[in-house]
């Protein structure tokens, strides 16, 4: 009898563990006093690296997670506080 | 920077849970890998996820690297309707109750799956076919395909002395899919997130729907990958992208934005770079202009 496999199955989020962070030139940098904690950054990854965590009413702590992060820059276009900045990294430095 | 100012939309909390996760080898500042990852939060976890070929297939389910928490099929361009369609009657026959939705690119929806798709409208299936539309077929290099735009360079509609870029304007897919009594059609932009989880929670709701979403590609029109929003933003501004919804038929919510002149848009992509070095160029942006005036006249955006 003719057997039928599945084919080429693969498991879920095992892209997890293909660490994409070394593929940019540059890297975000925040200034947390600045953040008023309006999350576009948050919600315009593309990588979905980062995360906006409440301190206390007024205070906010942005956190990359730099093992996927791309570089791409967009989160520093989209705040509107400017409180993100792209700096290169120290091996693209000319 | 700092130029992102009249976003109005910022009212619903997006699930923290993400069912599209990083480490997919998409291009830094992908507009698809952003458009899908809200997409997949409105349609919650209980989907089943049909794929096109495309760029969403090959940076996102390479064997033993696949980005989803949820089933996905992958099928060929000119398939992927109707094997969601089976899927989505198989469904119906287990009694299982899931979404079944489809990510096709521009080329998977209006050109080479095109016959599956206007069979699987004519049917009626309970589907949410989402478009990713670039512009172009960008996984293979760029080449065109209906909905590139009207004097875009591709490798298929070179600019040069004896061309100025693509010949055609881009099909009007959503006006087909409405031909076709869809009871929810709609367009959205990554350059308003919020509005793509409310349309994509809409269309879950309703049913059977087509949701198209502009996805700037930093790859292939050529710009900085930081732009990615800009670009979108900016095709909104200059009215050759409009965001509107069309209920059974009707056309409602059309989003209003400032409008700005084309040469804003066109200025920062290289695949229209032509049209700024020669006179001829300058009355293509003339014709450009026009189009973007007609979109503007037949949604009541003057």
């Amino acid at each position: 009898m003719l057997k039928i496999g599945l084919g080429g199955v693969s498991e879920p989020y095992l892209s997890l563990k293909f660490k994409t962070g070394d593929w940019g030139t540059h890297f975000p940098s925040v200034d947390n006093e600045k953040c008023k904690g309006c999350r576009d950054c948050e919600i315009s990854c593309p990588e979905a690296c980062i995360e906006v965590k409440k301190l206390n009413k007024k205070k906010f702590e942005v956190t990359f997670d730099f093992d996927f992060c791309k570089g791409c820059g967009i989160c520093a276009y989209v705040c509107r506080e400017d409180a993100i900045e792209m700096i290169v990294k120290e091996a693209y430095k000319v | 920077m700092g130029e992102y100012q009249d976003m109005k939309l910022r009212v619903i909390p997006l699930p923290e849970e993400e069912l599209f996760v990083p480490g997919h080898s998409a291009c830094a500042g992908c507009g698809e890998a952003l458009a899908v990852r809200i997409a997949m939060k409105a349609l919650g976890k209980n989907t089943i996820v049909c794929l096109s070929t495309g760029c969403l297939e090959v940076f996102s389910t390479q064997y033993r690297n696949s980005a989803w928490k949820v089933p996905v099929i992958h099928m060929l361009f000119e398939n992927t309707s109707a094997v969601a369609s089976g899927v989505e009657v198989a469904m119906r026959r287990m009694g299982k109750d899931a979404n079944v939705a489809v990510f096709a690119g521009d080329g998977a929806t209006a050109d080479i799956g095109f016959a599956s798709f206007s069979g699987m409208l004519e049917r009626g299936h309970n589907i949410i076919y989402i478009c990713l539309d670039n512009e172009a077929y960008m996984n293979t290099g760029v080449q065109r395909s209906g909905l590139t735009p009207f004097a875009a360079h591709t490798t298929t509609s070179p600019s040069g002395r004896q061309s100025m870029g693509n010949i055609s304007t881009k099909k009007d897919i959503l006006s087909i899919a409405i031909a076709h009594g869809v009871p929810y059609v709609a367009t959205a932009s990554i350059a308003h997130p919020e509005d793509i989880y409310r349309k994509v929670s809409k269309a879950a709701s309703i049913g059977q729907s087509y949701v198209q979403i502009h996805v700037p590609c930093p790859t292939g029109w050529g710009f900085d990958s930081s732009k990615t929003v800009e670009v979108a933003k900016l095709a909104l501004e200059t009215r050759l992208w409009i965001n509107y919804e069309a209920i059974d038929g009707e056309i409602a919510n059309v989003m209003r934005v400032n409008k700005k002149p084309v040469e804003d848009y066109l200025k920062l992509q290289k695949r229209f770079r032509h049209l700024f070095r020669s006179e001829e160029g300058k009355e293509i942006i003339g014709k450009i202009q026009e189009i973007a005036d007609k979109n503007a006249e037949r949604f009541g955006l003057l």
